[in-house]
């Protein structure tokens, strides 16, 4: 399965959504992606992964470069995740403390236009 | 309950794109078994993917070897040639293996060294 990822705007944020697998076939993928979204824009990043249906290190490797990336230009990552096997995988590592997730694309596009921690 | 199968071998280019291939045949294996319910099996392919992933940063031009075997208490999976160790940038993937599955050992034998990775079964009707 590829991944596929489409990009909105919406209400000053920018909305990536994934669908499929990120793992280290795909993770490349997704990181040129918010590398290019970065370069064009300083707005907020909100990454859906309701769509993903596996995801392991080399796509958590990716999104966390993706924060740095966005916070060092004053921006934010913020992510939308229900899916038990998905947060299970930010659980295990501790990266629920790192990301801010939201249960769903409106809740990270009303945070990401809040203040910001 | 029977015992020890013996084991399926899988052996696949050492590149990033057959990683998925090996994580779905080692989960339908793993699935096949009545006494794995579908969060372990989830948890395995998820571990297994991650050895494998490592196993492929370590021999980009080479092959990649995977061992399933059935033991009557226990669903194994050695990733041949792989990691010996956590390191810096096998952390995270560390990190994920050793709560995803019940044991994690490095096993030299014959030669070969492997990342084995054991799945304690739960017995199917109980242990009555």
């Amino acid at each position: 399965m590829d991944l596929r990822l489409e990009t909105s705007d919406r209400d000053g944020a920018t909305v990536l959504s994934a669908h499929g697998e990120i793992d280290v076939a795909t993770a490349p993928q997704l990181r040129q992606q918010i590398v290019e979204l970065a370069s064009e824009s300083s707005a907020p990043l909100v990454i859906d992964l309701e769509g993903v249906d596996f995801l392991d290190s080399t796509g958590l490797g990716v999104l966390v470069s993706g924060l740095k990336r966005f916070r060092t230009l004053g921006s934010d990552v913020l992510l939308v995740a229900t899916r038990p096997r998905i947060l299970k995988v930010f659980e295990i590592t501790g990266l629920t403390q790192v990301f801010s997730i939201h249960p769903t694309v409106e809740d990270a596009v009303s945070a990401a236009s809040g203040p910001r921690p | 309950m029977s015992d020890a199968q013996p084991p399926v071998d899988l052996e696949v280019p050492a590149r990033p794109e057959y990683v998925r291939l090996v994580r779905l045949v080692v989960g339908a294996l793993a699935a096949s078994r009545r006494d794995l319910d579908d969060d372990r099996v989830e948890d395995l392919r998820l571990a297994v993917s991650e050895a494998c992933t490592l196993a492929v940063a370590e021999a980009p031009n080479g092959r990649l070897h995977v061992a399933c075997t059935e033991d009557p208490d226990a669903f194994v999976v050695d990733v041949f040639d792989g990691p010996v160790d956590s390191t810096e940038d096998g952390g995270l993937a560390f990190a994920l293996i050793r709560a995803l599955v019940d044991e994690v050992d490095v096993v030299q034998e014959g030669g070969s060294r492997r990342l084995r990775l054991r799945v304690i079964s739960a017995p199917a009707h109980g242990w009555g």
